[in-house]
């Protein structure tokens, strides 16, 4: 899968949880879940859960504590599908 | 120390979530999960212990001043009655108090200073939050500005000074609530 389908992909999964729109104009790996999408820490969850069903991964819990941006939700996924 | 997080209810009721183990795994730990599957209203439970860790983790930033982290299991939570709780994390230890409504929970570090606390009702930013933050210092909207430093943890500067007042501020779905130490000089 390119990287460039995955950062599609993960765009549709956070898209319901963004509280600022104008962050999704310019999704990219540095772009901040809290920061720039400000995504609810609640909510951050569930993108994780999100992010395992559509890839078909586990993310463990060390991984999901560093899970902060689009480009550390992309090298997750990447690093687990191989 | 301040530290505060506020859900709005109705949001998070959405998507039931003691349902979910893959959930719970990974925001709560055995003790917290069995607490919650044996109350009367795990649904409403989980929000309280969620908010009580998301409080202590806010007002532990500030104090240790770390890049953000997702990481709930480091925070355990001991509930002392219907509003009082005990969050525990590596050495420190956050008092809580919990405020839990139909419609929403408020959780915020109990500390014997005085805090101010308000929690205006259909504000969704924080610039909708500006005139309560001016007010409750004793200011005008035009002579603060609401910051954050580079963690992401929230301050208030006063324009004419650059003096720094530390603000907690919290915002779900409807509510927003925010917590500043009152300073007595």
């Amino acid at each position: 899968m390119s990287e460039q389908e995955i950062i599609l992909r993960l765009k549709k999964i956070v898209e319901p949880y963004v509280q600022r729109l104008e962050g999704l104009n310019n999704f990219r790996e540095e772009t901040d879940f809290l920061r720039d999408l400000e995504i609810n820490s609640a909510n951050l969850v569930d993108v994780v859960l999100d992010v395992e069903d559509e890839f078909d991964i586990m993310i463990d819990n060390d991984s999901m504590d560093g899970m902060l941006t689009v480009g550390d939700a992309k090298d997750i996924i990447q690093n687990k599908i191989g | 120390m301040i530290g505060n997080d506020i859900i709005d209810l109705e949001l998070a009721f959405k998507i039931e979530k003691s349902s979910i183990p893959r959930f719970l795994d990974k925001v709560f730990l055995a003790g917290e999960q069995e607490y919650i599957q044996s109350s009367k209203d795990p649904e409403r439970e989980i929000w309280r212990l969620w908010s009580m860790k998301e409080s202590a983790y806010k007002a532990q930033q500030r104090v240790q001043r770390f890049e953000r982290r997702l990481n709930p299991l480091h925070f355990e939570c001991m509930l002392i009655d219907d509003r009082h709780g005990m969050v525990f994390s590596e050495e420190n230890k956050w008092k809580i108090i919990s405020d839990v409504h139909q419609s929403h929970i408020h959780s915020f570090i109990s500390d014997p200073r005085q805090h101010i606390h308000m929690m205006p009702k259909k504000s969704r930013n924080s610039k909708d939050l500006l005139p309560a933050i001016a007010s409750a210092i004793a200011m005008k909207i035009q002579e603060i500005s609401l910051e954050k430093d580079g963690f992401g943890i929230p301050f208030i500067r006063l324009l004419d000074s650059n003096r720094i007042i530390p603000i907690s501020l919290s915002h779900h779905g409807n509510f927003s609530a925010f917590v500043i130490p009152l300073i007595n000089s």
